[in-house]
Formats: C-alpha cells, structure tokens, sequence
C-alpha cells in the first residue's frame, strides 16, 4: 500500500512537473515561415512575418478552389522585438508559430548602424525560434520588401530563399548558409568577424507582391542571393562580390563543389575551359617567426573538366598537367583578391584568429586585443594544388574537328 | 465475520448432508430392472430422444433385458452391434442355450460384449447416466445391480476442414473440430510417438465436459504441466462451452488485455508448440485448442514462418510487430504531434495537413475519436452482418462515410488515412485475440495524447511496457526472449533464423531435453560435401 501511494505520488510529479507544452489546434496557428527586421527612422523596429497560408501551397483539391497567394507578409512596429510579436495579433488572426521558421533576413540599415547584437540576444532567448534559421542580410535596401516577393517555383519565398542557399552553397561555394546558432558562435569568438549571406531585391516591388507575377514566364521582380556581407563586431562593414565571396568558401574550407573557369594558355583562339571542383581541402598554417606573424593557406582540390572550348590534345599528360597549374593559379588568384579585400575591412572572416589560437594560445592571449590590425598587416602565402582528374565522357575536344 | 464463518459452516454441513442422503438413496442400481427404467425416465424427465429396448434371453426363466441410449448422440449402428452381439443373437437357438447354461445371464452378456470399445460395468446410477448422456448404451439386466455400458458415440458432428480463422498461404490445410476424439487423432498423426501423452479430465460439474492435457513426455516441464494439472481441478463450474472457459479460469492475470494463453485451430501449430516444450489443452467441443506457456511475440508466429524462406519469414514476422506499434500508437502519435508539437513535423507536411484541417469544425482529437469509433462499428457490423449484407456494409462504411465526409468537409482527409491505416495494421497480425490488446489501448492512448501530448504517450507506453513486463504465462516472463533477453532465443522471436541453425529449445519453455536437432545440417553443394569427407578420409 505505502508502495502504491509512492508510485502515484512520483507519478503525479512525473506528469505535473513536466516542461512547458501547449495544446494549439492547427487551425488556430499561424505558420511563420521568415521573419525580416528593420529600423525606423524613429528607432522602433519594424519587423515583418511570413506567413503561409496552408490551403494554396498544398496540394490536392484544395488549392485548386480558391485563388490566393501562398504567403501573406504582415508587418508590425515595437520597442522591442517580442512586443511585435504579440502586437500583431491586431492584424493576424491566430498565433504566430516560429517553430518552422527558415530564414531570418535583418535589414541592411539596421546591421549597418546598430549590429547583430540585440537582434541575436532575442533569436536565441525566445523559446519559439529554431536556431536552424539561416541568417541574410538584405543587400540594398530594408529586409521587409525581399519578404513581401512572390515566387513561382517554390511557392513559399522563404523556402525558396532558403533552398537557394543551401544549393548554392552545394554547387557554387559562394553562400556560407549559417543558421541562428552559428552566428551566435561566431559573433562571441574574439577574432570577431562574421561573413553572412546577402539578399537583393530585383525588379519592381510591387509589381512581386502581386499574385499575378506568377503567370510571368519571365518574372520581371525577383530575390536573389547576392554577395557575403562582412561585419565586425556585429556591424557591417562591407561587402564581397561573386568570387571575392567564393575565396571566403575557399580559404574557410566550405566549398563542397563549385566551377573554375580560364582561359586557355598561350592560344591564339579564345576558348574557355570550366572544371567542376569535387573535392576541396584547406588547411591553415599560421607561423610566429621573429616576432613576424604569418598564415600559409593550404589549397587541395580535385575535379573533372566538363566544358572545352580549346583545341588541346587531353590524352596527352603533359597538356593536363599544365592545365593543372593553370587551374591552380586562378585558384590562387580568386583567393588572394579575397585576403586582400578582407585585410583592407580589417575583419577577420577567414578563421585566421581560430588557426592562431590553436597553434599559439599563449602568443593569442596577448595579440587578441589588437587583432584585427594585426590581422590587416599579416603576411598570407597561399599554395593551391589542383588535379584533374578526369576529361569527362569525351577526350578529343570537338572544337579540332572543327579545323 | 462470525457470523459469516457460521454461516458457511452450516452450510458445509447442510452440502454434506445431502450429498450422504442422495447417495445412499439413489446413487445404486436396482435389482429390479422396470424400477430401474423408471427411475431412468424420471431422472431425464421422461425425454422423448430416450430409447429403451426391451429384450427377453434365456430358457427358463426368462431374463429380461433393456438396452438404453440417447437416440441423437449414438451412432445407430454401433449400437445394434453392441446389442446383437452382446446378446449373442446371431448363433443358433440350441447353441446359445447350450453356452447359456451354467453361467449367469450378466456374466453371458459380459463376455460378449466386445463388439464396441470401452466396454465397462457400471454400478453407481450416477455413472449410469453420464454415460448414457455421453452417448453409450448400457445394458441393464433384471436382476443384477450392475449395467453394461459401451462406447456408442456418434451422431452429428462436423467433419475435418480448412481452417477459418488461420489461413496459411502454404502448409497443412486442416483445422480441428469439435470432437475430442478427432482433434487428437489428428495431432497423433503429426507425431508418431509414445512420448505424446495426453490425460483427460471431466470439467463442468453439469456438462461434464471432456477436457485433455496433451504433452511430449521428456520434452514438456513437468512442473508446468503440474501447475496446469492443478488449476484445472480446480475450476468449479457448472459448464464449460468453449476453450475459452477455460483459458479465462487458468489464465495468469485477468485483469490485462493480453492474452497469456496462446489459442489455434490448427494442428500443426499446435504439433509445433508441443515440441517446443508447450502443453496442449483440448477442450471437447470446440476446435480451438489451448497453448500454455505462451509468450508476446509468440501471437505474431504463425505456422507458415517455418514453412518457407527463413528471410521472408523474418520479414513478415518484422512486419507483424510493426503492423502493431502501428494500430496501437497511430492517431494518438496523430494527434499528439499536430496539436502539441507541430515544430516535429516536416514544414511541407505540417503545411498539408494544415490545409485540411482549415475548415473543419471539431477539435483534431474529437475528430479522430468520433472516426475511430466509426470505423469500431463499422467492424462490429460487417462481423454480425449476414453475408449478403456485407457488401452493403463495406459500400456505406468506406464511401459514404470515408468519401462524404471528407468532401462534406466535416472530417479531414489525413483524419481518414490515419483511421484506416490504423484498422488494416490491427488485422495484419495473426492472432485475433492479440488484436484486442490495441483496438482497446488506441482509445485510451489518444485520450492522452489529447490531453499531454507527446509526453503523456511516452508515460503511457512506459506504464505499458511495466505493465507487460510483470506479465506470467505459467511461470515464464511474457516478455521473454527480450526481457528477460535471451539471446539463445532470438532465433525464433522477432526473426526466424534457418531452421538448421535453430538448434535448441526455447530456453524459458522448458528445461528438458533441450537440444533438439544435430549441429552442422546446413545444407550444402555435393561438391563441397565430397571434397570434405575425401579430406577426412585422407586424414
């Protein structure tokens, strides 16, 4: 008997302790599926919210009905961010749910003149976010408009933006795709650097907002990922274009494949040949000697040529062999133009602070505080290997035949 | 409580009393034979299907004779055998005088009386009226204080079938009956051996129904079948109609959903368990015959996992655990995830399901709870349904109530596949009785899951597995070979290993005999065999 009244007792517990769970019918959720913040000029924030509505993205004869779009875009203002999240319960009708939430894209002004900081503290300490989020920042203008854009393909922007960065990040090596935790992580390491994604809006705003652009076969407005913003202590500072931001991928050993293009050596005909990278592998190399503070970045990648346009003779090795170097030294090109920029902003994205802190922890402690001069003024030797290792399905160019 | 031990005392006393009057009164056999034939009509109300036949024998005097039997239980030509030959009609006049004289008539009709089985001599009237009531003809004689009764049973029964509730793609198609007799008779014929013992008892203090331990002497426990021994004399009732009975007075815990008691129609699954170490216990009157220890995953067995490759076996068997979990947590893992933690379903998915619920006017758990109940009854019906019926049960059940009340928008459509992808699991495991453990848990399980999510399932399936875990059959954890884990006996549980391999016993059945079968029986190429007996040789 006492054992029963124990076994009810701890049980009880069990199920009256438990943590926090609410029971919320599906139709009385909203889905958020991006959120974009801004500033006011008066200092409020002005966040937006993606919102899907179920019944036009899914499937079935549901969405066949009725004509709608596949996400609203609602927007509120507030002191503080949690105060808009509740605020606009005025507007939607449901509760917002961040459970499934993909991108968070902060606007360019506000990362610009206020920073990361206070916007990171409540991504993290609201107990809806998922910290799976990636982070964008919006390139050329205020975040809410990129979150208003209607798509085709994909019918929930935010997926798409989402999806686009992940494949890009796949096939071409130029988005670094960091999520909310990621961010936080890099944002409290000393070097204090953080590269994030960039989003612009192409086109007329409001033309996109319409549910007519997508019977466009050519959308005349549309999002796209462009560039890699560099901020410093929270702030952006700058940003990198197309193959500056690749040799970030480069250097911190992100690229899973990407394409490198050249021309052909020494031809007197214009021909290109593009090589897909499958395999990539950098390793940091940092050096004290004399007090002269120094990084050797090590580049080894592999790929196959998938597009010539030279008349080269591929069975013979020599003529691989000097693609090799060639390939080799647009590599090294990219990736120097990347230091170089980067060393100008006096921010370190590359990871050169981490690579020096595990190698020379106690010369870290003193040169930590000065660091991004110190970063600035350092010498980087770069050393990129490349084989081909493959000529694909065809060995004769077909541009010989042509003679 | 004095009160009430005198009470049953005096009722002990009152019991004894009568029992002592009755069998001084009335449990002997008159001399007379008419006091006796009237005291037979009187005893069974004077029922029309009693047949009494008068017979005269002898010179002089005259002894007078009665064959008596129940017209609908005897077989109407072993009785005329039985008679004719007791009687020794068929020699000649001058012989049977001849043989007659000398001996009493009783001793006469006794020692030719053998055209039947079972020939006894019965002297307690009570004795005398089972066996007429179990459809032997007794032989009064005028007289004597004894009768003569033999084995005459017949009438109609059922002859042997195929099976209707366990259907097997390949294996024996025969299933038992309700005769006794028939049901052994079919086991005898798997296993030729002395060591099949089987040991008969009456239960039912009216009905006296014929109840039989079977077992392999040498292979089954002895303390198990002691214990079953036990419990069965132990059962007071005044009838017993179906195995059932009995398996719900033996069993180890009344009060869970699972069955401890395997039960099959067929022979060969009941032949299999024997020769695990299992005992058998065949009830007359009813074709499905009890299993005893019986074990969890024993109730997704089914015998046609031995008969074929041990891979699909496996798989199905795989299959069958999974077709379970699935009838048994679908719409309360349904409701727990879409209401409580919609952050663990796939965007895309959430977003469908969120579509069908726009528009819906119940709650989702009311909603599954009224379509789950729906689909109860609709079972219930096309169960109790005549045949001809039937299709007008399945034509309302699937498309008016499926299709309609979906497009009605009163019910979702992922409502409807969870609902129906919960009844078809709960009828792909072999065992019917197994199949009520989940039909009555989902109920409970989405009630709360309704009320503590995710959470609340987990505790019940933890309360669950407790639960199961403190589960006997006859001494032998229900849980076993995972808990406690034997790995000797995973071979045949959740996978079936080839049957070569499967070397001994389950190691919880019993403890006799344990190796059933030689190593080493892998079948292999000639090739390989030669070369390795030339290699022996050579050695």
């Amino acid at each position: 008997m006492k054992q029963r009244i124990l076994f009810i007792g701890l049980f009880s517990a069990l199920i009256l302790l438990a943590g926090c769970w609410d029971q919320n019918e599906l139709e009385d959720i909203a889905l958020v599926m991006g959120m974009g913040i801004d500033k006011t000029e008066d200092g409020l924030y002005d966040v937006s919210f993606q919102i899907v509505n179920p019944a036009q993205v899914s499937g079935g004869e549901m969405s066949q009905t009725s004509k709608g779009t596949a996400v609203t875009t609602y927007r509120e203002t507030g002191q503080t961010l949690f105060e808009t999240i509740r605020k606009i319960s005025k507007e939607v009708p449901r509760k917002l749910n961040f459970s499934h939430m993909v991108v968070l894209i902060i606007g360019e002004s506000l990362a610009e003149d206020d920073g990361l900081f206070e916007v990171m503290d409540f991504t993290e300490r609201f107990y809806g976010f998922r910290s799976t989020a990636i982070v964008l920042i919006s390139k050329g203008g205020p975040a809410q408009p990129i979150l208003s854009i209607l798509n085709p393909m994909e019918k929930i922007p935010a997926m798409k933006i989402q999806e686009a960065s992940k494949k890009t990040a796949e096939v071409w090596g130029e988005t670094t795709d960091q999520n909310i935790n990621d961010v936080i992580q890099t944002l409290t390491t000393k070097s204090g650097g953080v590269s994030l994604s960039g989003i612009a809006l192409l086109g007329d705003m409001q033309e996109g907002q319409n549910s007519s652009i997508n019977e466009q076969a050519v959308p005349s407005t549309y999002i796209k990922l462009s560039g890699l913003a560099i901020l410093q202590n929270g702030k952006l500072k700058g940003w990198l274009e197309d193959t500056e931001a690749r040799g970030v991928s480069w250097v911190k050993n992100k690229i899973r494949k990407t394409v490198v293009t050249s021309t052909c050596e020494e031809e007197e005909d214009e021909g290109m040949i593009a090589v897909e990278v499958r395999n990539a592998n950098t390793k940091l190399k940092p050096t004290i000697n004399e007090g002269k503070r120094k990084i050797t970045v090590n580049i080894k990648s592999e790929g196959t040529l998938q597009e010539v346009t030279c008349p080269l003779d591929l069975t013979d090795p020599q003529v691989i062999i000097d693609l090799n170097k060639q390939l080799a030294k647009v590599i090294e090109e990219e990736v120097s133009t990347t230091v170089k920029t980067v060393q100008e902003q006096e921010t370190d994205i590359l990871g050169f602070g981490e690579a020096m802190n595990q190698r020379y922890p106690k010369e870290w402690k003193k040169m930590k505080e000065e660091w991004p001069t110190t970063f600035s003024e350092m010498d980087v030797e770069i050393n990129v290997d490349f084989f081909i290792r493959g000529t694909g399905l065809r060995t004769k160019p077909l541009i010989l035949e042509k003679k | 409580m004095n009160i009430w031990n005198r009470y049953k005392k005096k009722m002990q006393r009152n019991k004894k009393k009568d029992q002592d009057a009755s069998n001084e009164n009335e449990n002997s056999i008159d001399k007379n034979l008419s006091v006796n034939i009237n005291k037979l009509k009187q005893d069974l109300g004077d029922s029309s299907d009693l047949v009494i036949r008068h017979f005269e024998m002898g010179g002089e005097p005259l002894v007078e004779i009665a064959a008596v039997y129940m017209s609908g239980l005897v077989d109407e030509k072993n009785v005329n055998e039985f008679v004719s030959g007791a009687l020794n009609v068929e020699a000649s006049i001058e012989k049977r005088a001849q043989e007659y004289r000398g001996v009493n008539s009783f001793d006469f009709i006794k020692a030719h009386a053998h055209s039947v089985e079972k020939v006894t001599v019965v002297s307690e009237w009570d004795k005398l009226l089972l066996a007429v009531l179990s459809g032997y003809t007794v032989i009064l004689v005028d007289g004597y204080e004894e009768a003569i009764s033999g084995d005459t049973q017949g009438g109609e029964t059922r002859g042997v079938t195929e099976p209707s509730t366990q259907l097997v793609i390949r294996g024996p198609k025969v299933a038992f009956t309700e005769s006794l007799g028939t049901n052994i008779s079919l086991v005898r014929r798997y296993l030729k051996s002395p060591d099949l013992r089987f040991e008969t008892m009456q239960v039912g203090s009216i009905s006296k129904t014929d109840v039989a331990v079977m077992y392999m002497k040498g292979i089954a426990s002895e303390k198990v079948l002691r214990e079953i021994k036990k419990r069965l004399t132990k059962i007071e009732v005044e009838d017993i109609i179906d195995s059932g009975y009995i398996e719900q007075y033996i069993q180890d815990a009344s009060f869970t959903l699972f069955p401890t008691i395997y039960n099959s129609e067929r022979p060969d699954a009941i032949v299999g368990n024997l020769m695990e170490g299992r005992i058998a216990i065949i009830v007359d009157g009813t074709p499905f015959v009890l299993v005893a220890p019986a074990l969890f995953i024993q109730f997704f067995h089914t015998p046609s996992d031995y008969y074929q490759n041990f891979v699909i076996s496996s798989f199905l068997r795989l299959l069958r655990v999974i077709s379970f979990t699935i009838s048994l947590l679908t719409p309360s893992l349904y409701i727990a995830l879409t209401t409580f933690h919609p952050q663990m379903i796939p965007t895309p998915l959430l977003i469908s399901f969120a579509a069908q619920q726009e528009g819906v006017p119940f709650p989702l758990f009311m909603e599954v709870l009224i379509m789950e109940f729906t689909f109860e009854i609709i079972r219930e019906a096309g169960l109790r349904m005549p045949r001809a019926v039937g299709q007008a049960v399945s034509i309302v059940g699937g498309l008016v109530l499926g299709q309609a009340a979906v497009q009605a928008g009163i019910v979702s459509a992922t409502t409807i596949i969870v609902v129906a992808l919960t009844g078809i699991a709960s009828f792909a495991f072999p065992s019917y009785n197994m199949g009520v453990a989940p039909r009555i848990l989902r109920f409970s399980l989405m009630i709360i899951a309704g009320s503590f999510g995710l959470y609340g399932v987990l505790m019940a399936l933890f309360i669950l597995i407790a639960h199961m875990s403190s589960l006997r059959s006859f001494g032998t954890p229900y849980l076993s070979p995972f808990a406690p884990f034997i790995w000797s006996d995973i071979k045949d549980s959740i996978i079936r290993q080839p049957l070569w391999s499967m070397i001994t016993r389950p190691r919880l059945i019993s403890q006799q005999n344990v190796q059933r079968q030689e190593k080493g029986q892998k079948p292999a190429p000639p090739d390989a065999v030669d070369s390795n007996s030339n290699k022996e040789k050579g050695d």
